[in-house]
């Protein structure tokens, strides 16, 4: 993509004749700007489809938290739904979740799912601290006690944090998930703020701490952030309680 | 938590893709899923291909529903609609790849659509395989090529990425493009699709 400038400027109607003229030439002439030229086409025309890019995420946050219902606990669906039926039954019924509460972890089995953790294993390695990279690796793994351990050794690494949070989701140690992401929105110049604000929102609201957790939802809903879609329809879901 | 799907009609099922409804998606995913992979399985696929095969399929119905405005009549029964619309993704699909050319004859190659959907299936499964690429890259990297593709001012762009001059955001967006054309390139699955796949123009 070593001729990005041009073709922005081609794409816009912004060159003027002679550069037009060049670039056209060019084209004929250039596999690799031809080439460069329809990839960034291509990448356009499928990015503009924003309805299906919301239907895929849909149905991968539905087949991720349906993945989730049938390996519960790692049990097969029977043997965990009998497990939990025995679970219940040693509470003896001492503790149950009112109508809201129920929502809102149903709200978090919708829309939380695990970050992958291949990213940072994938490219730039050599931006990652050694010790990150391992912790990312554990993560990807499942094994998240060692995932928090890695991390651990790095602790001003803020992939580290971010993933060390999540990691604690999983482990379910929310309070410890809450303290990691708001140091990474503390921070604020980074890149993972998005996540983190996020992160600690859906982790608000596992804890049913809504007030906390709609807090959070209302900042993401009026960013330009990823996560502004997911937000608003959460947003939504609350009130309409 | 585990309860059974409710039974809907063709015309929730059609009306509930359109609007994206979860409920709808959630049925769809869990009663016709399963029988995807049973027949990726029976078609020689690899398990992991009957994922690509249902978002394909269903993005394809998502472009049907559109091209008829909403009213896509369906004469069968929404399974067999659907399943039989999998299976013919599923035969393009190999005609893209010579290693599955003699298992694809085995079969008889019938379409329920009535209309061929070569554009369709080409369409789509480009768009799935530049998300699926996308989705691989740095989150910093994926921020910027969609306010690329949303066409951000420049200057909105460098506020958002934290960047303090044109030239940092020009050359980060040159990064991140490059790394995902890259990506895409060494994508298998791309260089089937646009060396055999490409529909043929009228």
């Amino acid at each position: 993509m070593e001729n990005l400038r041009k073709i922005e400027m081609y794409l816009k109607g912004e060159l003027e004749e002679d550069d037009l003229w060049e670039f056209k030439r060019a084209l004929e002439t250039d596999p690799q700007l031809a080439h460069d030229l329809h990839a960034y086409i291509e990448l356009k025309r499928v990015m503009v489809q924003t309805k299906k890019i919301d239907l895929m995420q849909k149905l991968d946050d539905i087949r991720k938290s349906e993945t989730k219902k049938t390996r519960f606990l790692g049990l097969p669906v029977y043997s965990a739904v009998a497990a939990a039926l025995l679970l219940l039954a040693t509470i003896g019924g001492g503790i149950l979740l009112n109508y809201s509460g129920n929502q809102h972890q149903q709200l978090f089995e919708q829309y939380y799912a695990a970050e992958s953790g291949s990213f940072g294993l994938r490219s730039d390695n050599s931006t990652i601290e050694q010790t990150v990279a391992q912790g990312l690796k554990s993560y990807e793994e499942g094994d998240f006690k060692n995932a928090i351990d890695a991390f651990n050794k790095a602790p001003d690494n803020l992939m580290g944090k971010l993933y060390r949070g999540l990691s604690m989701i999983e482990l379910g140690k929310y309070d410890l998930a809450i303290g990691d992401f708001e140091s990474i929105i503390n921070h604020n110049d980074n890149l993972f703020v998005d996540q983190a604000h996020w992160y600690l929102a859906l982790t608000y609201l596992k804890l049913d701490q809504t007030d906390k957790a709609e807090e959070q939802f209302s900042l993401i809903a009026a960013d330009r952030s990823v996560y502004r879609t997911k937000a608003q329809k959460i947003l939504q879901d609350l009130k309409n309680k | 938590m585990f309860e059974k799907s409710k039974n809907f009609s063709n015309e929730e099922i059609i009306r509930g893709i359109q609007e994206q409804d979860l409920e709808i998606l959630r049925h769809i995913y869990q009663e016709y899923f399963p029988l995807v992979e049973k027949m990726i399985k029976k078609y020689h696929g690899r398990p992991e291909e009957a994922w690509d095969l249902f978002q394909d399929s269903l993005n394809v119905l998502v472009d049907l529903i559109e091209r008829k405005n909403g009213q896509l009549l369906i004469e069968h029964t929404f399974k067999s609609f659907f399943l039989g619309m999998c299976k013919n993704v599923w035969f393009k699909k190999l005609r893209l790849n010579q290693k599955y050319l003699e298992a694809r004859n085995q079969f008889a190659y019938e379409s329920m659509i009535g209309k061929d959907f070569d554009e369709e299936f080409f369409e789509n499964s480009l768009f799935r395989i530049y998300l699926r690429n996308l989705n691989k890259m740095k989150p910093d990297c994926i921020k910027m090529i969609k306010m690329l593709t949303e066409e951000l001012p420049g200057k909105e762009m460098a506020e958002l990425m934290n960047l303090q001059s044109s030239q940092a955001l020009y050359n980060k967006k040159r990064a991140c493009l490059k790394k995902l054309i890259n990506l895409i390139n060494d994508d298998p699955e791309y260089k089937n699709l646009t060396e055999h796949g490409k529909p043929k123009k009228n």
